[in-house]
Formats: C-alpha cells, sequence, structure tokens
C-alpha cells in the first residue's frame, strides 16, 4: 500500500480541523479550538490504480492557521508533500485572498505538487455560486473546490481527486 | 575506563563522543528528550533509547513505523550530501497523530540529524505539552486554587469568630472580674471609715467593721474560683482527653446519686445509655454540669429532675428536663457566655462558667447543645445534648 502525504494549509478559523474531521468520519464540532502545532490525520482510501485494486494511505498533516506562510521557512511541516490541499472561508474573503499568497509558497517549496483549493463554508452563504473567486486566486490553475465541513459537501471527494491526482502524476 | 554519567553530561557536544548510544545517553540528559532514535543511511531503525512508538524497532523503515515522517525520506537521504550543517538537520516541531475517533497522541518535537561520523540519522523526540493536558492542567490548577481560596475564606471566617469571641471574652472578663474587685474597694473603705469612727458608737463602727471583713472574704473568694473556673475554661480544647470503654449508664447514676444527697427534688435517670469509647472526663463535666445546674436553679423544693438519653444517628442524645421556671427567650444564648447568669442574686457564689464550660466542650468534641424552654406557657427546661458517638481524631 502507497502512503503519501498532504499538507492541508489556509488562514486561522477557516475550517481546516473540520475538514479533516469530517475525512476521518469524525463528527463535527461546533466550538472553534484552534490547532496549536501539527496533527496527523491517516485516512486510507482504496480503489486506486490502474484495475482500481490498490489502496492508498493519505497522511494529511493538519497546520497552525496562525503561521501563515511561514510555516514553509520554520518547520519541515509541508516538506515531502505529495499534494497540498488549501483552505479559504467564503464568508471571509481576506481568507480567500491569503489562498493565493499559500499557493505562491507551494509553488516555491513544492514545485510541481498537486493543489487543491477549497472555499469552505459554503453552508453559511445562501446561493454557493455567489461566491466571486479573487483574481490573485483565479490566476492559478489549480481546482476549486466548495465545501462545508457542516454539511459534508464535497470534502471526501476533494480528497479523493486529490489522492487520484498523485497516483496520475505518479507524486 | 567507561565515563561516569557525570561526564556524559557534562560534555559540551555531542560530536566529542564517540559511542553512539553514550551520544544518545547525553543527549536525554541533557534535553530531557523522550526517546532517541539511530537510524542506518538507508533510513532503517539502528537502535532506540527512551520511549519510541511501537512500530519502531531495529531493522525497520523509519517512514513506515513513524507516519509523521512519511514523504520526507528524499529530504533526509539529500542531508548525507550536505556539507553546510544546518543542512544536516530537519526539524517537525509540536507535532501529535490523531487516532481512532479523534484520540490525539501526545505531542513531540521530532528534530533529524545527519551525523555524518557514524553515517547515521539521529533521531530526537522531544517531549510536547499537549494542548489538551495543559487546559487540562490549567483547569486543574484553577480548581486547585479555587479549594484553596474556599480554605483560606474558611479560615479567615473562622479567624474572624474566634477574634470576635476572644474580644466578647475579654470584655466579659474585665467587666465580671471588675465587679469583685469594685466590691473589694467599696467594703474596704466602709472598713477604713468604720475604724475612724468619727462620731459612730464604737460598738457600731465594730459591727460595719466586720460585716465589710466578711463582704472582702467572700468577694475574695468569689474571684478565687471565677479565676479557677476561667483556667479551667480555656484549658477545654487544649488537653488530649483519654478515651476510654465507657458505661455512660453507669456514669449518669454515679453522677445523680452524687448530686441527690443534696437536694429535694427529685432526680431520675431514664432511657437507653450504651457503653462507648469515648473522652470520659468531658461526658462527665457535660452531665455533672447539666444536672448540678437543674437541681441549683429551681425554684421549688419539690420538682422533678430527669435525665434521659437515646441513640440517635451519629450522636448518644442526651435530654436534662427540669420543671423549673424556664429560661426566657432572650436568655437562651446568654447563658453559654462566661460569667452570665440570670440570677446573681440566688447564686452569688456561682462564677456563671458552668454552661459556657459545657457548650465548649461540646463544639470541641463536635457535639453541640440546645435548649428548649418556653417559660410563658409551660414550666421547665431542657438542655439536649447531642454528644457524637464518634469522637473527632484530635482532641
Amino acid at each position: 500500500m502507497i502512503r503519501k502525504k498532504i499538507v492541508v494549509l489556509g488562514e486561522m478559523a477557516v475550517g481546516k480541523t473540520s475538514i479533516l474531521r469530517c475525512v476521518t468520519d469524525q463528527p463535527f464540532e461546533g466550538n472553534y479550538k484552534g490547532t496549536l502545532g501539527h496533527d496527523i490525520y491517516v485516512h486510507k482510501l482504496s480503489g486506486f490504480g490502474a484495475d482500481g485494486k490498490h489502496e492508498m494511505e493519505l497522511v494529511i498533516w493538519d497546520t497552525d492557521g496562525g503561521l501563515g506562510t511561514t510555516i514553509f521557512q520554520h518547520d519541515a511541516a509541508v516538506k515531502g508533500a505529495a499534494a497540498a490541499i488549501i483552505v479559504g472561508d467564503v464568508s471571509r474573503r481576506r481568507t480567500l485572498v491569503t489562498m493565493a499568497a499559500l499557493a505562491k509558497k507551494c509553488d516555491e517549496f513544492l514545485p510541481g505538487r498537486h493543489v487543491h483549493f477549497l472555499f469552505n463554508k459554503i453552508d453559511l452563504l445562501g446561493d454557493a455560486t455567489d461566491v466571486a473567486v479573487p483574481t490573485e486566486l483565479a490566476a492559478f490553475p489549480h481546482p476549486i473546490v466548495k465545501t462545508s465541513a457542516l454539511t459534508g459537501d464535497n470534502i471526501k471527494e476533494a480528497f479523493a481527486d486529490a489522492a487520484n491526482a498523485i497516483v496520475r502524476r505518479g507524486l | 575506563m567507561p565515563p561516569t554519567p557525570s561526564s556524559v553530561a557534562d560534555s559540551d557536544t555531542l560530536l566529542e563522543i564517540t559511542d553512539p548510544l553514550l551520544a544518545a545517553a547525553q543527549v536525554l540528559v541533557r534535553r530531557k528528550l523522550a526517546g532517541v532514535i539511530w537510524l542506518d543511511r538507508d533510513l532503517t531503525v539502528h537502535s532506540t533509547a527512551g520511549r519510541v512508538d511501537a512500530g519502531v524497532v531495529p531493522g525497520a523503515p523509519i517512514a513506515d513505523a513513524m507516519v509523521a515522517l512519511t514523504g520526507i525520506e528524499a529530504e533526509l537521504r539529500e542531508m548525507q550530501a550536505q556539507s553546510k550543517a544546518s543542512a544536516r538537520m530537519l526539524h517537525l516541531p509540536n507535532t501529535a497523530v490523531m487516532g481512532a475517533g479523534g484520540v490525539r497522541s501526545r505531542r513531540q518535537n521530532i528534530s533529524i540529524y545527519w551525523i555524518d561520523e557514524y553515517g547515521k540519522y539521529l533521531v530526537l523526540l522531544g517531549s510536547m505539552v499537549t494542548q489538551a493536558s495543559a487546559a487540562a492542567e490549567l483547569d486543574q490548577e484553577i480548581r486547585r486554587r479555587r479549594l484553596v481560596e474556599q480554605d483560606l475564606a474558611a479560615q479567615t471566617e473562622e479567624f474572624a469568630r474566634i477574634n470576635q469571641q476572644l474580644e466578647e471574652f475579654a470584655y466579659v472578663i474585665s467587666h465580671d472580674l471588675n465587679a469583685p474587685l469594685r466590691a473589694l474597694r467599696h467594703h474596704s473603705r466602709d472598713m477604713q471609715l468604720a475604724l475612724a469612727a468619727h462620731g459612730l458608737p464604737a460598738e457600731r463602727g465594730l459591727q460595719i467593721a466586720r460585716e465589710a471583713a466578711h463582704s472582702i472574704e467572700t468577694q475574695t473568694r468569689r474571684m478565687s474560683r471565677m479565676m479557677v473556673d476561667l483556667l479551667e475554661y480555656a484549658r477545654v480544647g487544649r488537653a488530649h482527653e483519654a478515651t476510654a470503654r465507657v458505661d455512660t449508664g453507669g456514669l449518669v447514676r454515679e453522677i445523680a446519686d452524687s448530686l441527690r444527697q443534696a437536694t429535694t427534688l427529685e432526680l431520675t435517670v431514664a432511657g437507653e445509655w450504651p457503653t462507648i469509647e469515648t473522652a470520659t472526663a468531658p461526658l462527665d463535666l457535660v452531665l455533672r454540669n447539666l444536672i448540678e445546674n437543674a437541681i441549683k436553679h429551681h425554684d421549688r423544693e419539690r420538682g422533678q429532675v430527669e435525665v434521659r438519653a437515646a441513640v440517635r444517628g451519629p450522636s448518644l442524645v442526651c435530654e436534662i428536663a427540669d420543671d423549673g421556671r424556664g429560661i426566657a427567650g432572650e436568655w437562651q444564648e446568654a447563658i453559654f457566655e462566661p460569667f452570665r447568669k440570670i440570677d446573681d442574686a440566688h447564686h452569688p457564689e456561682s462564677s456563671g462558667i458552668g454552661l459556657a464550660l459545657v457548650k465548649k466542650t461540646l463544639v470541641n468534641l463536635g457535639g453541640r447543645i440546645e435548649v428548649v424552654s418556653d417559660p410563658q406557657h409551660v414550666r421547665g427546661t431542657t438542655f439536649v445534648v447531642y454528644w457524637p458517638l464518634k469522637l473527632p481524631i484530635i482532641y
């Protein structure tokens, strides 16, 4: 079984931990508790490879949003990641702009790796189609997925897509 | 000669030590690490020291054994070729692995060094206080402090109560001891005037002097009695009273027999008086004082005093009931203060400390006393004593 590392990045309180709880089938927690340091989640996926019979273990790093882009310099949390999931909060536009800054760092420190953008907390919007993508972010070719950690919308699919991209691209 | 533990701990740098295990021990000692792992060039575990994950055993690929190292194998291999020391180290600070059900492992700092001299990697695992445990510790500390504060508040309240008692006690003493002193001054002046006998018949002068001398003797005796009682009162709670198996029935009958001879009242003992392990002298003091009081303050020649008891819950409840004139409501608390007497005129020889002594003795033993009396409607007073069957450890 292959094991790959994915790092989840994003500003504080955008829902990174809630997304990972959703991925690992843990119940949603309404009370916000900031992540201090790094928490590592292990998530198994099956049905990979050309014959669709292979399994993959994702080692997913939940990071401290308070570190911002300094996480790339100060420690090895992002090192060796096959993919990065960058999360923003659709109800706070500033966090979407920050996603662009993080994506830029990924290009620098994780060149050639897969990046997925998650626009989280779509449940807070009346109409999820209303989200305007900041121009800074639109410049990147990475896929954007609208998610809700509360309802679970598109979360597992996003990680499965990222895992498929890792396999497909041999990362 | 092998190095002593102190020489290991005192060495300045890791590289001065040529034995990897000693170096590991040095690091463990100096940095209070949880564990140390030595890796071979191919990133398999060579040896370990201290606390490491379950899968970290010699021969195991480290990336398989520690999920935190997943993906960084290439980074680690690159370290072997680096010439700069800063490029031969890699840090993963404050990491924890989330297990099934969201249970977080202990947090740790992971630092990995390529030690060219040994051709091995050194992985240092440093303990981290987890957020949850820090919060738990904080919560525990807050609760501990609250308890201390509660204790302090209770102690402060107790000190305030004791201070107030001391003030009241000092007032009572100064007031009550002053009374016989004033009387002494008054009688001695009478005596001086009588002895001067200006225009007074000699016989009358002598009579006044004799009366004054008698009063002086009475007041002196009274003062002396007050001082003795006061000392006894102060002693309660400070002395350690011996305990013994006491037949309370035998004790109360003995007291009753000794008092019966000096009274015309009918004194009876009734109820359930068990044999218990208790402090004999204080129980004797309490019962004797209360029975004696009931007899002494009875206003009739014929009357009844009944002493009865029963075990109720944690107490031996003793009732000393008389059919005397009763105690008015406003006196029912005051009678337990030292030197407070309802009828000083009838009992000048009494110091008025008996009931104070009874109450203090009971309180010190974890017991209590109540007065039941309603003289406006019915004659009589009942003192109810709650004597603890199990005494406090310190008395």
